[in-house]
């Protein structure tokens, strides 16, 4: 198995396996090159004749979040100064939850998608998205990160449990208040970041792709 | 060394029938009902408490007011208030599972409840190699000690898988009206299979499985009459959401029959992926029953995932090594440092703070919910309101139309048009 995507993407999901010039698997919505798999970071249904995974969709051949990348599991605890990252979505959605946790006295930066080093800076993640939808592909890499995650109350939410090991809001005025009280009370809220660190393991990058090589065999 | 096992039951749960074992093999242990099953007896029998269980003594805790014991051992989140009502010299909560987990998050209450026993000044039990690393990530300071509870190798013992064709039996092991069970699901991804296939979902209260769509529904077995079943069955499909531990694929690998699960974290470094087990994603239904389909197609997987099965079993401890281990676990336990107090009030403390947090997130949920039921209803009403007053305008322009004067007006008018269009 070969694994490929993106560079972003290969640092948040990606593990090292050991390459195979056969069984391309590409991480990412649009593959570069011709893949036995590919492994989608959105919704969406399967490309034909290519095995497709995705959050969601129709005709998949697995219903998968991207992994968490093995590196992340090493990160190191959060800095007292750490801050509060927004990523995910849309633009205008990440601005109108950093304007949300702004009024509310906490002050936010907001990345697309966050580097492994943007992870290293922050001590809580809000991942900005549509609750009722699938659980988005930053959350595990969140978690095996040991940061907090706000997310929006997902379903399906891959084996996390929300208010366990991560933090759900309906509205963007529950992320604000969700993500302020996290931030204000971060000794309190340590043990989701714990937990949700132990829950990521169920998508460890190394783990989950000898599983998938294993039935590509 | 005497043993106070604090519970809040005395039925027939995997949980309790640990608890059995493991305090039967103590030299001097006492059964303790806590809580609402001290003051009804046992549910389960209908009855008040027996005097004693499996030769294990039961006591209501206000019995135990002035009997003092070596250790005091909580079984499940309710009971750990209780153990600070027994004299011990030693307090200890024995864990096989995350009991916070058993709750969905619209019930903060339990849910904090459980989660608080985590932070007690007390030592901890863990089954499984996984509770006992989440206990000592969150816990650093308190004492753990993993135990697994052993298997009954002569009631649980390897029997021939089937050779000839027939449809694939699946076993679905689990309490369908426990939310993470995921029993709902595991019959659903039967359904969805390619190949035929027949499914039994065995629970511990048949009665309150309601209607899961299986085959077959049965339960509240003994543990010879789940080894047949197991080995009734070609798979055991388990899609639990969390398992402290999972003993059902632990029986169904000594019976020699492999498993069908999710990657909960109390089958870590038990199930292995194409060893003795097809491991599958969380609510990953298409590559659940493609695990099935390729179960039911490929005798020889069946054949090899059932030796793998039978290979693990051979490693996993008896039922009287996971009772002596346990006992030793309370000595050791005993014989220890108390836990720092310090640090669990320290966590006590910031638990405060999460509960608060917590409890105030669900007061704002539910009072906005109360907004929008209200703000939905004024808007019912004032439609209902537009809507009277649009029948009365009918009503009122029907009753004028029926006049004699309006309908000579209108002939009136109509006689004018003619005339001005001569």
């Amino acid at each position: 198995m070969r694994l490929s995507g993106p560079p972003e993407l290969l640092a948040l999901h990606g593990a090292d396996v050991p390459a195979e010039p056969d069984g391309l698997v590409w991480l990412g919505d649009e593959p570069a090159e011709a893949a036995g798999v590919v492994w989608r970071a959105t919704p969406g249904d399967a490309a034909a004749g290519v095995r497709t995974i995705a959050p969601g969709g129709a005709g998949l051949w697995r219903r998968a979040p991207l992994p968490a990348a093995d590196a992340l599991f090493g990160l190191p605890a959060a800095r007292g100064d750490a801050g509060v990252l927004v990523a995910g979505g849309a633009t205008d959605a990440r601005a109108d939850a950093v304007a949300a946790l702004t009024a509310a006295g906490v002050e936010a930066r907001a990345v697309a998608v966050p580097a492994p080093p943007d992870l290293v800076g922050a001590a809580l993640v809000v991942l900005v998205g549509t609750p009722g939808e699938p659980l988005g592909a930053l959350a595990a890499p969140v978690l095996a990160a040991g940061r907090v995650l706000v997310a929006p109350r997902a379903a399906p939410a891959f084996g996390f449990a929300a208010g366990v090991d991560h933090l759900a809001y309906h509205d963007t005025d529950e992320l604000a208040r969700l993500a302020v009280a996290a931030h204000r009370h971060r000794e309190a809220f340590a043990p989701v970041a714990i937990l949700g660190r132990v829950a990521a393991e169920a998508h460890r990058a190394s783990t989950v792709l000898a599983r998938l090589a294993a039935d590509l065999e | 060394m005497r043993v106070a096992l604090l519970v809040a039951e005395l039925g027939r749960s995997g949980g309790m029938g640990v608890i059995r074992d493991w305090a039967r093999a103590l030299d001097d242990a006492v059964l303790v009902l806590c809580g609402e099953a001290e003051r009804s007896g046992d549910e389960a029998s209908g009855r008040g408490a027996p005097e004693e269980l499996d030769g294990v003594p039961v006591r209501p805790l206000a019995a135990m007011a002035d009997e003092s014991v070596d250790v005091a051992v909580a079984t499940w989140w309710t009971t750990a208030e209780a153990l600070w009502d027994v004299p011990a010299r030693r307090r200890v909560v024995l864990l096989q599972s995350l009991d916070q987990r058993y709750y969905h998050d619209d019930e903060p209450a339990d849910r904090l409840g459980a989660a608080a026993v985590l932070d007690l000044p007390v030592g901890f039990v863990a089954v499984s190699a996984h509770l006992a690393r989440v206990v000592t990530a969150l816990r650093p300071d308190a004492p753990v000690r993993e135990v697994a509870p052993g298997i009954d190798k002569a009631v649980f013992a390897p029997a021939p898988p089937r050779t000839g064709p027939g449809p694939l039996r699946v076993l679905v092991e689990g309490q369908p009206s426990l939310w993470f069970k995921g029993v709902a699901d595991a019959v659903a991804a039967v359904r969805r299979m390619r190949e035929p296939a027949a499914v039994t979902v065995v629970a511990a209260d048949p009665e309150a499985a309601g209607d899961v769509g299986a085959d077959r529904v049965c339960g509240a077995l003994s543990p010879g009459e789940m080894a047949a079943l197991y080995a009734e069955h070609d798979v055991l499909l388990k899609l639990s959401r969390f398992e402290g531990l999972g003993l059902p694929v632990l029986e169904a690998f000594h019976v020699g029959r492999p498993a069908v699960l999710t990657p909960v974290g109390g089958a870590a470094g038990i199930a292995e992926h194409g060893v003795n087990a097809l491991v599958v994603g969380f609510d990953d239904e298409p590559g659940t029953t493609d695990a099935l389909d390729r179960l039911a197609r490929d005798a020889a997987l069946r054949e090899r995932l059932g030796r793998g099965a039978l290979a693990t079993a051979a490693r996993w401890p008896s039922r009287e090594d996971g009772a002596a281990a346990f006992a030793a676990a309370l000595r050791s336990l005993a014989d220890a440092d108390s836990p720092a107090l310090d640090a669990a009030l320290r966590r006590l403390a910031h638990g405060g703070r999460r509960t608060v947090e917590a409890v105030r997130a669900e007061e704002w949920r539910r009072r906005a919910a109360e907004w929008w039921k209200d703000a939905w209803r004024q808007a019912d009403e004032r439609n209902a309101e537009y809507d009277r007053w649009s029948r009365e305008l009918r009503a009122r322009i029907d009753e004028l139309q029926r006049r004699p004067g309006f309908r000579i007006e209108e002939g009136l008018k109509r006689l004018g048009r003619l005339g001005r269009r001569r």
